[in-house]
């Protein structure tokens, strides 16, 4: 017998004994918790309704990249900056409309609409970022958040989370970026340091597990940025 | 700027995907909770061996029969190991090479099957999946989350691991 015609008799003899070992899958019971069937039901969805879930998803990762644009608008725009403090405001029954525009004299030029929702519904939160920065909002943006920090010298840092498997696969492609691949809190993640000074460096990361997306932007250094994502908690 | 993978694609896929969650995940369970003995973290072992059945569902011929049990008690342990390695922070303490768990235990094994039952488990995993499921060592690389000049020094240690136990056993 050859070492090739061993291993084939090998794995077809380990395979019929664990056949016979769990020769009645029905046996196994086990009632699966709520989460897991939450999580099951998302992947089923993705099964049932491919096309549906695949707009969803070009959706999502659309929303990813507008906010990390976004985050590179604000850091290095001061109109962009001085913007968002002329959110407007609009109060609908219990929630709040938040209309972005360049000019806060100019009301109808809407640029974003996001939807205020309040620090305390972030349910990740960063607890460490340099010195002098503070929140100044959090945007609902129908996956996940956008928080925003900035600094009195008017810099900007986003850290945005996605939910409902926004990325189980991407990618980031651009000719002023240099990748390099990093683990963030033992979670697969990138690092686009930005080349030139007119771009903002991303870190992205994602918990399959959970199904989340997390990416934090800004003018950072490669151990800043890291140091952030190293230090997002879950609330 | 982003790329994504829809994992299943066809009716008939999604079909056999429902009736392998339906006929296995108690059995799945059951696997991963041998290796990780905590519900929950059994459940996220069964929820990503889902993920990573649906990746690769159109490999699959039927839904339910023993090829398919094998495949999805491999893919399983698989993952049950990797977040028992994440969890325990053990990754660097515990090379997985040395890693045995038994599958088999209401049985008298002899033969090849004995000798696959002392193998270590990622070794076991990668001599199924190549010499029971037909895989080339790309798509073993794609199931275990490793490169693919991994899955190759995986495979050839595999081979000599289980030639050396079997003459130990007095098989050859």
């Amino acid at each position: 017998m050859t070492t090739e015609e061993m291993l084939k008799q090998a794995a077809k003899e380990y395979a019929v004994a664990i056949d016979r070992e769990y020769w009645d899958p029905a046996a196994y019971e086990h009632d699966f918790s709520p989460k897991f069937q939450r999580k099951m039901k998302r992947l089923a969805r993705k099964a049932e309704h491919p096309g549906l879930y695949r707009v969803g998803r070009i959706a999502a990762i659309a929303a990813l990249a507008v906010f990390l644009g976004f985050g590179s608008v604000l850091t290095f725009s001061a109109k962009a900056r001085s913007a968002v403090c002329d959110w407007i405001k609009k109060q609908d029954d219990q929630t709040y409309d938040y209309h972005f525009t360049q000019d806060p004299q100019a009301e109808g030029t809407i640029y974003y609409e996001f939807r205020s929702v309040g620090a305390e519904s972030a349910d990740y939160v960063p607890n460490w970022m340099p010195k002098g920065y503070e929140l100044v909002t959090v945007i609902g943006n129908g996956v996940g958040m956008d928080l925003l920090f900035t600094n009195v010298a008017g810099n900007a840092i986003q850290f945005s989370y996605c939910a409902d498997g926004v990325a189980d696969d991407f990618q980031a492609e651009g000719t002023c970026y240099a990748e390099y691949p990093v683990t963030v809190q033992g979670l697969p993640g990138m690092l686009y340091e930005a080349e030139v000074e007119t771009e903002c460096s991303i870190i992205i990361w994602m918990n399959e597990a959970d199904d989340m997306c997390f990416a934090v932007t800004g003018k950072l250094s490669q151990e800043e940025l890291l140091q952030i994502a190293e230090n997002i908690v879950k609330r | 700027m982003l790329a994504y993978v829809m994992m299943i694609e066809t009716l008939a896929d999604q079909s056999k995907f429902e009736k392998i969650y339906h006929t296995y995940k108690g059995l799945m369970f059951h696997v991963a909770y041998q290796i990780l003995h905590n519900e929950e973290d059994a459940e996220d072992a069964v929820h990503n061996a889902f993920v990573k059945i649906a990746e690769h569902i159109s490999k699959i011929d039927l839904p339910v029969c023993p090829k398919t049990k094998v495949y999805v008690v491999t893919i399983v342990e698989n993952k049950a190991i990797d977040l028992y390695r994440q969890n325990k922070r053990r990754s660097r303490e515990i090379p997985l090479d040395d890693i045995v768990v038994p599958y088999v235990k209401n049985q008298e094994l002899q033969g090849l099957a004995a000798c696959m039952e002392h193998l270590p488990v990622r070794y076991r995993q990668v001599i199924l999946l190549k010499y029971q499921q037909g895989l080339s060592n790309q798509e073993i690389a794609k199931h275990l989350d490793i490169s693919e000049a991994n899955a190759i020094k995986l495979d050839q240690r595999a081979k000599k691991k289980l030639l050396e136990i079997c003459k130990k056993e007095g098989i050859l």
